[in-house]
């Protein structure tokens, strides 16, 4: 099963669009679902996650538009033997903070947590979670980073056991890929 | 009345035992499926896998034989089913990934299968709904993967619809002999055989290795089937470019551009040689076998005959190859078997009866025509009166044509000011057809007495059993209604004949279409006729529900109907 | 004795990809009823239904087609003398949107009618009962049929009954307006010869072929 997560695209406010190399990965009838972070921030912005997998979950980010509010802050879906939980990340005080993920994804009881709101892509094995951040598709403008984010996204092979997630940034405007791999401990 | 019901003494039991302890020769095996022995055997999916070449005569050959086919399957499965996860190939996310559109990404073949998966999937799922075997998820994975290898060994054909169904009864099979096998194994009925001979045995119904089997011979079975399948879109590619434009082409005037299309117009012609007639009517309608023919022939009859009758049919077409010309005498066949029910319907009643043709009662005397039909001198032509049950469908529903409102098979009649012949002589024949039908329906076979072991064969039995009983229950008071109409209408001749005012004509009129009224529903037939006492018996309304729409078999054992 | 008001045969053919849905929307419409049961229609399959429209009776002879078909594969002459043709998708599947446009085209080369641009076709669009799920639009597909000349629509769900009574109605009297558009070119004859292609030259005007 192959699971999208995306997210902090902030279009059209912050960025004018996605990257044509990313638009030219991001196909449709490849996902079965798609996890966003938040931030989309328009209707128009979903529909097009829409068009990429009919399970679309998104989580509101502090800037999504009056759909926002239509958004769940948490969100928790299973695949396969995965909970896998959602959260944009604005309301984790401090931002990016390791414990309180920790803790958000215990209160969730999940495997896998996802978050955005850093606009870095990472994907690190924690106490026997897994903890992945998309970044930023876009690569938007942040209050939080220096220099301009690395445009990202990750996508996650969920298996029966185990969970291959690729890590795919924006480099000198070439797409560079990573993989990280998780092992559902046993317990 | 002559009629040729009983099977042709055929003692032949032909069993596993058989299959070992005879000289097996073209000969021998094609006795034994002509006669129907493979009906209540335990190999027929040896029978056919010898006929077809998948395996030789020397017993002593089948192991190796055996073991190099079902390595084969392996490989082709391990070449075919891409899992892009397998640690055989490059590990280096940068072109081994899901997105990566790279010509050598893994990821891309998977994709591409999966597209074709789901193809086959939506089909796979819909194969036989009415049969339990067929809704396991097991059954659909190797059905899947072998129309998925099959697809990409052979990508000219590909997979195209209704391949599904060529194979399914296959895996039936050969799933049946392997459990009538085992079955024979745990009762202990092998005791005839030595080790070696049993031992040759388990070799040959291995359950592992039905998936393998399957896929032998699913192919060797195409290599009959497959000319069908064609697409002509991978040649010809200037023919089928620009589309013929003639002003008042009929369906029957289009040119084959497959090898399907001109199977189906020889069809035509040998419908010509045999009924001309028949052929006529339905040229005159402008119902050429390229309408309802393409399934016919794609599926080998297997909508038009239930599993089990399609079986038999298989095992004679399969001793008589290339099939073709007996497919042929076999499609003809079903139209002469309903010519009348043809010839006297118009363009929709024709079509529903060829979309769902009425099932067979007995499939001996009708094998029987195909194969006279294409050895006239060699093969006697079978006596049969009527050998359909018009009523209804081979799933058990209640047949279209019933509903359907009438309509005059010549020309609409103009209002009559003045008494015209014709109508007099279409009564006379509106009668004779209501007459025939009230005969006697040759009364299908007792099902075979030899129910395989297994309790799915019982089980298929006892169904049919039951359908029977109920269809002729159903005919039985059908007859009476009918001969009471044919009365009526009689009765009714004679007025028109003393008719003198269009006021008595409109009367009868009227009275006519109360009569078809009651040939087409349920109603109770009492106040037929001023003369009661003419009438032998009356019935009485029933409240008993035909033939459910779903499917479902007919529950005897709840209902008690009087007759 | 009152007039012979002619009984007209409309000739309906449904196209559309595999699995949206042409076969339960057929049988839903002619016996009323939904199966998840249905076998793949291989070649074509064909029900008849009467259905009164004004003052007539009107049977739509309603032909069901392979999704997998190709045109070639079931003959020109197949879709020559069609009064109407039913476009057909899946709501849950946008692909067979996609396919829409493929299939209109095909349908108007090969059938080749009188007046293309103005040849009744109809868009279905079923499995309205999987909302859940849906991938297409309504106003998507109403702009699509607004662009190819004002294809009348309709959402339909076969398994839930939902529409297929009023869509099928509606393509009963396009084709009726269609056909006795070209029979009112020959008004006051009784037996009408037909310049339809696939009509016998001694059928009444009404196009029925027994």
């Amino acid at each position: 099963m192959l699971v999208l997560l995306i997210g902090d695209l902030h279009l059209p406010h912050r960025a004018a669009s996605l990257s044509p190399k990313f638009r030219k990965l991001l196909v449709p009838n490849k996902m079965q679902h798609v996890l966003c972070t938040g931030n989309l921030c328009t209707r128009e912005t979903f529909e097009y996650l829409r068009s990429l997998s009919s399970d679309v979950h998104v989580v509101r980010g502090d800037f999504d538009d009056d759909d926002g509010a239509k958004y769940p802050d948490t969100k928790v879906i299973t695949v396969g033997q995965f909970r896998i939980g959602l959260c944009h990340g604005h309301q984790i005080i401090p931002w990016g903070d390791s414990r309180m993920l920790e803790l958000l994804a215990r209160q969730l009881d999940v495997d896998v947590l996802v978050t955005g709101n850093t606009f870095e892509c990472t994907a690190v094995e924690k106490n026997g979670r897994f903890y992945v951040d998309p970044g930023s598709a876009t690569g938007a403008f942040s209050v939080i980073k220096n220099s301009p984010p690395t445009a990202s996204f990750a996508l996650l092979d969920v298996q029966s056991d185990s969970i291959v997630s690729y890590l795919y940034r924006l480099i000198d405007d070439n797409v560079k890929v990573d993989r990280v791999v998780y092992k559902k401990p046993k317990n | 009345m002559n009629t040729t019901t009983q099977k042709t003494s055929c003692n032949l039991n032909f069993d596993s035992a058989s299959l070992i302890k005879n000289r097996l020769s073209d000969d021998l095996l094609s006795q034994v499926a002509a006669c129907g022995s493979l009906r209540s055997s335990s190999c027929r999916s040896a029978v056919w896998r010898l006929l077809l070449r998948c395996l030789p005569y020397e017993t002593a050959d089948w192991e190796t034989t055996l073991s190099r086919s079902r390595n084969e399957y392996r490989n082709l499965k391990k070449k075919n089913l891409i899992d892009p996860r397998d640690e055989k190939f490059s590990q280096d996310p940068q072109f081994n990934n899901p997105l990566a559109p790279i010509e050598h990404n893994p990821w891309t073949a998977f994709f591409e299968d999966n597209e074709l998966r789901d193809i086959i999937g939506k089909d796979v799922s819909r194969t036989f709904p009415e049969i339990e075997f067929f809704q396991s998820d097991f059954i659909h994975k190797i059905m899947s993967d072998i129309l998925l290898v099959y697809a990409k060994e052979n990508p000219f054909i590909n997979y195209r619809q209704g391949m599904h169904e060529i194979l399914a009864p296959l895996i039936f099979v050969i799933f049946s002999d392997v459990e009538a096998h085992e079955h024979a194994k745990e009762n202990d009925e092998l005791k005839t055989l030595t080790l070696q001979e049993e031992d040759l045995l388990n070799c040959l119904f291995d359950k592992q290795f039905i998936e393998n089997d399957s896929y032998i011979l699913f192919s060797a079975f195409m290599l009959e089937v497959a000319k069908w399948y064609e697409d002509t879109t991978s040649n010809n590619d200037d023919e089928i470019a620009k589309p013929r434009k003639e002003p008042f082409m009929r369906v029957q005037d289009s040119t084959g551009t497959t090898r399907l299309m001109e199977d189906l117009l020889d069809v035509g012609q040998l419908l010509q040689e045999i009924d001309p007639t028949l052929a006529k009517h339905l040229n005159s309608l402008d119902i050429p076998p390229q309408l309802y023919g393409i399934r016919w022939l794609r599926l080998l009859f297997g909508r038009e005959l239930p599993l089990h009758d399609l079986l038999f049919l298989w095992d004679v077409l399969l001793i008589d190859r290339p099939i073709g010309p007996l497919v042929k005498c076999v499609f003809v066949s079903l139209l002469v078997q309903i010519r009348h029910l043809l010839l006297s319907s118009d363009y929709g009643g024709c079509l529903q009866y060829l979309m769902r043709y009425p099932p067979i009662a007995d499939i001996d005397s009708f094998v029987k025509l195909a194969r006279h039909y294409r050895n006239p001198k060699k093969n006697a032509k079978p006596n049969i009166k009527s050998n359909n049950f018009t009523h209804i469908t081979v799933t058990g529903q209640s047949h279209p044509n019933q509903a359907r409102s009438s309509r005059p098979t010549s020309k609409p009649t103009s209002s009559s000011k003045h008494q015209d012949p014709s109508i007099l002589t279409r009564l006379e024949q509106v009668k004779n057809t209501i007459r025939d039908r009230s005969n006697t329906v040759s009364v299908p076979n007792s099902p075979r007495k030899e129910a395989k072991s297994s309790d799915n064969w019982s089980r298929e039995v006892q169904l049919m059993e039951e359908q029977v009983s109920c269809l002729q229950l159903k005919l039985n008071e059908k007859d009476l209604v009918c001969s009471q109409v044919a009365t009526a209408i009689e009765q009714v001749a004679d007025n028109v004949r003393e008719a003198r005012s269009v006021e008595q004509c409109e009367r009868l009129a009227a009275k006519l279409i109360d009569l078809s009224k009651i040939l087409r529903s349920k109603k109770n037939p009492e106040s037929l006729t001023n003369n009661r006492n003419n009438q032998s018996h009356q019935l009485r309304p029933r409240s008993r529900d035909q033939i459910s729409h779903n499917n479902e078999m007919v529950d005897l054992t709840r209902r008690h109907p009087k007759m | 004795m009152s007039g012979t008001r002619k009984k007209a045969l409309l000739k309906v053919i449904i196209l559309g990809d595999s699995g949206v849905g042409k076969t339960s929307l057929m049988n839903q419409y002619v016996n009323r009823r939904f199966s998840n049961q249905y076998k793949a229609t291989i070649g074509a399959d064909f029900l008849t239904r009467d259905v009164q429209i004004d003052d007539r009776t009107v049977t739509l002879q309603i032909w069901d087609t392979a999704g997998q078909e190709r045109f070639q594969s079931l003959g020109v002459a197949f879709y020559r003398g069609a009064d109407c043709c039913v476009l057909a998708f899946d709501v849950t599947n946008a692909a067979s949107f996609k396919s829409l446009d493929s299939w209109r085209d095909e349908f108007l080369i090969q059938a080749s009618p009188r007046d293309p641009d103005h040849f009744p076709f109809v868009l279905l669009g079923n499995k309205v009962d999987l909302e859940s799920q849906r991938a297409v639009s309504s106003k998507r597909a109403q702009s699509w049929c607004q662009s190819k000349g004002n294809i009348p629509y309709y959402e339909v769900s076969a398994k839930e009954a939902l529409n297929v009574e009023a869509a099928f109605l509606a393509i009963a009297r396009d084709a009726l307006a269609r056909e006795s558009q070209e029979s009112n070119d020959f008004p006051e004859f009784p037996d009408q010869i037909r310049l339809n292609p696939n009509q016998q030259s001694n059928s009444s005007g009404s196009g029925c072929n027994c």
